[in-house]
């Protein structure tokens, strides 16, 4: 559930007033307020050993490269769904403008990093109307632009979730060595497995459709136009791209790189993604840190 | 080697203690968190020692001195200390540390002999010690210009307890006298080590078999007698159990444990392996400035420190990291440089372990170079300024969060602690948040192979793994204190 302007506010003293921010790049993200190590009790081992899974917040701080050791590491916050971080990224400036001797942000160094999802998510005072546009302005064929244009404040990941990296076909090697590899009904995950339920499950007639792709797919159709290794779709509807998907490219080989390319093809859209509700990984598994 | 899981029933705040050790955790590095008081550091030294010094008799004084804290009641033959489950590599091994009191000899031996069996055994086992003590001594007495280390460590094993039952108040006091009137050459002439001992009753030696037959039909390793710090006699004994494993099994065991368990933990607490007596000094009298001989003395918490410097020589697996010395990086450079030696004897080329480890060291210093000194008596640092001229650094000058990566980093690689269990005391003292993170990220990319075990009252530290990683020793009135791990 989203924030109300109540909870809002005071999600957004907590980071305005937390030390740890000062001086710092302030990232906020998706996933469990309560993650956050300024919510409420103090950080502590016992804190930390209390949440469920494994926190956004850290996830990305783990992203961060290993080189910036040596610098001060960003702050990541969690600070709910999609539009709970949008809303807190637009409320932070506001506050810390009301009253600056009781922040210790520098909203030059504010940043909100959001999942693209299917459904475009309206931006209020942006340079970009939406995610959608800053989606496109980022990224060619799901591939960072260059150079990246400074006013981009808000971020939308290159894939559809940032878990859908996880499943780029490069991802096998990974799994096929890793002690602890993801499992897919008891068996190790084989990604070309995954895809080819992920293509049955394109079926509008199908319960294990995902709803978002049907309601929003001419976003999906115009994202995989980009696409120079996808235009053999025919992306006039879900069944005529499942098919044309099936014809050419059945049987292809993971390691190719122009798999690779097909495979963020597959991740921009949601097609990749049905099969994944029950996919769990091993306890202690730990996503790539 | 890792290890599986932990249990511990009854040690001092130790109370039902059971911390599993998941085989698919990656990376393998564990925090385990607790309250203040709640038991962290004494679940790790007792974990340190009795893996790092059990089957090895000139580290039983260690054990003896963490089972000065253990209470095993009158009424029970055996009491259990400690439960492991080890993997080393190949197969679980299940170890238990086991206490046997007098009424274990009453059952196996009769009323008779409850009270005197392992006391037996204390004399058997202090002669043979200070056979040993006494040789060490002698070689110390015959050095012509003795350091002050081994000046001090001449007067330790004058007072070590081996040493004391075994030879008599007048021959300790000649020798310290020789000693002091630096004539330890005559001394060395004068008495035969072994002439010094004395001798042991037979009945003693008979009972100290039979004791020692019992134990072993039993299947049981023999470890040491233990006091009890209420009684002159020795009434106890710690063995090590395994279900279905020879004694040679065991042995090896234990032997490959304590290559492959390492504690790192600042000097700044009291360690269950010192004395009691040392422990008590650890809380600081302030200095006299000067006695009635007009000799200063020093703080007690100094004398502490000395105390702790020397046990570290016999635990070749401790390092305490606030010390800040910088011998672990000197080591470090000692082997890089006999490494690239022998590559070139047998190649005719030089290796480059020198540079390779060089360039390391450079890349986890912020803006920094470091070398070692000539004759790798030490190393020095340097910095490049602002005006672009080299100005050299000495390694105070460094902050205690640089120089303690560094160490930490050096410690490990000298130690090739790869494939080890590593514990680890508040690493986060001296570090900013941020690098407590870091280093809890570090330490896996250093040693990838090896398992670490950090007890850690650091968020951040945690925030390296996942939440499933975290163990947590709790509070004992809300949960019984059974301390599991969650699944």
């Amino acid at each position: 559930m989203s924030l109300d302007p109540e909870a809002l506010d005071e999600h957004a003293r907590t980071i305005l007033r937390s030390r740890r921010i000062r001086g710092k790049l302030v990232v906020l993200c998706e996933g469990d307020r309560v993650a956050a190590p300024d919510h409420g009790k103090a950080p502590s081992p016992q804190t930390y050993r209390r949440h469920e899974q494994l926190p956004d917040a850290n996830f990305y701080l783990s992203c961060v490269p290993r080189s910036w050791q040596n610098r001060k590491l960003p702050c990541f916050f969690n600070c709910g769904d999609r539009h709970d971080v949008l809303q807190t990224f637009a409320r932070l400036p506001q506050l810390h403008d009301t009253s600056p001797t009781e922040s210790y942000l520098d909203p030059g160094k504010l940043y909100a990093v959001v999942d693209l999802d299917l459904q475009p998510a309206p931006l209020s005072d942006h340079c970009w109307p939406n995610t959608e546009a800053v989606y496109e302005n980022l990224y060619d064929q799901a591939a960072l632009r260059q150079p990246v244009d400074e006013r981009h404040r808000i971020w939308v990941t290159a894939l559809i979730h940032k878990e859908a990296f996880f499943l780029l076909p490069s991802m096998q090697k990974v799994f096929d060595t890793h002690p602890n590899a993801p499992l897919l009904d008891d068996t190790t995950l084989d990604l070309g497995d995954l895809y080819e339920r992920a293509l049955h499950a394109l079926d509008p007639a199908s319960p294990t459709l995902d709803r978002d792709l049907l309601e929003h797919f001419p976003v999906a159709q115009r994202r995989l136009q980009h696409f120079g290794a996808l235009r053999s779709l025919d992306l006039t509807s879900i069944d005529t791209l499942r098919d044309s998907w099936q014809a050419a490219f059945a049987g292809q080989r993971l390691a190719d790189a122009k798999t690779e390319q097909i495979g963020r093809g597959a991740m921009v859209g949601d097609q990749g993604q049905a099969p994944l509700e029950g996919d769990r990984p091993p306890a202690g598994w730990q996503l790539h840190q | 080697m890792q290890i599986r899981r932990i249990q511990v029933p009854d040690y001092r705040a130790l109370r039902g203690i059971d911390l599993q050790f998941d085989a698919a955790a990656d990376p393998q590095l564990f925090p385990i968190g607790s309250e203040n008081g709640g038991g962290k550091s004494t679940l790790l030294q007792l974990v340190f020692v009795l893996l790092h010094c059990a089957g090895d008799e000139e580290r039983a004084d260690f054990i003896r001195n963490l089972m000065a804290s253990f209470h095993h009641p009158e009424d029970q033959a055996e009491k259990l200390l400690a439960r492991f489950e080890l993997w080393d590599g190949e197969e679980l091994h299940d170890i238990e540390f086991v206490s046997l009191g007098p009424k274990y000899l009453e059952d196996a031996l009769g009323t008779a002999l409850q009270d005197v069996g392992f006391e037996a055994i204390r004399k058997v086992k202090l002669l043979e010690q200070g056979i040993r003590r006494l040789k060490e001594l002698f070689h110390l007495l015959s050095i012509q210009n003795p350091s002050p280390q081994d000046t001090t460590r001449v007067r330790q094993l004058l007072a070590h307890p081996a040493i004391v039952s075994s030879v008599s108040e007048d021959r300790r006091r000649l020798i310290e006298q020789e000693y002091s009137a630096n004539r330890s050459r005559s001394a060395e002439r004068k008495f035969n080590p072994l002439d010094l001992l004395e001798p042991l009753e037979d009945t003693d030696v008979d009972l100290a078999d039979r004791v020692l037959h019992t134990i072993a039909a039993k299947n049981d390793t023999y470890l040491t007698w233990y006091p009890e710090p209420s009684s002159e006699t020795v009434r106890h004994a710690l063995v090590a159990r395994t279900n279905g494993s020879t004694k040679r099994d065991i042995d090896s065991l234990l032997q490959r444990c304590r290559g492959s368990i390492f504690m790192l933990a600042p000097s700044s607490q009291p360690y269950l392996f010192l004395p009691p007596s040392s422990r008590k000094s650890f809380i600081a009298t302030p200095p006299k400035p000067r006695d009635r001989s007009g000799k200063s003395q020093e703080s007690t918490s100094v004398a502490y420190h000395k105390e702790l410097e020397l046990a570290s020589r016999d635990l070749p697996g401790f390092f305490a990291y606030d010390w800040l010395s910088v011998a672990p990086l000197v080591e470090l450079f000692r082997q890089s440089r006999d490494q690239d030696f022998s590559e070139a004897v047998k190649t005719g080329n030089y290796g480059s372990a020198y540079t390779d480890m060089l360039k390391d060291l450079n890349a986890l210093l912020c803006g920094k170079e470091v070398k070692p000194l000539e004759d790798l008596s030490g190393v020095q640092f340097s910095i490049v300024g602002p005006d672009g001229a080299t100005r050299a650094l000495g390694p105070e000058d460094l902050s205690r969060g640089e120089l303690k990566r560094l160490m930490v980093y050096a410690w490990l690689k000298a130690n090739q602690t790869d494939d080890a269990i590593v514990l680890m005391d508040e690493l986060e003292v001296s570090f900013h948040p941020d690098w407590q993170y870091g280093v809890a990220k570090d330490l896996t990319e250093w040693a990838p192979k090896t398992q670490f075990l950090l007890a850690t009252h650091s968020y951040d530290i945690c925030r390296a793994v996942t939440p499933a990683h975290v163990r947590e020793l709790e509070p004992k009135l809300t949960d019984g204190g059974r301390g599991e791990p969650r699944s």
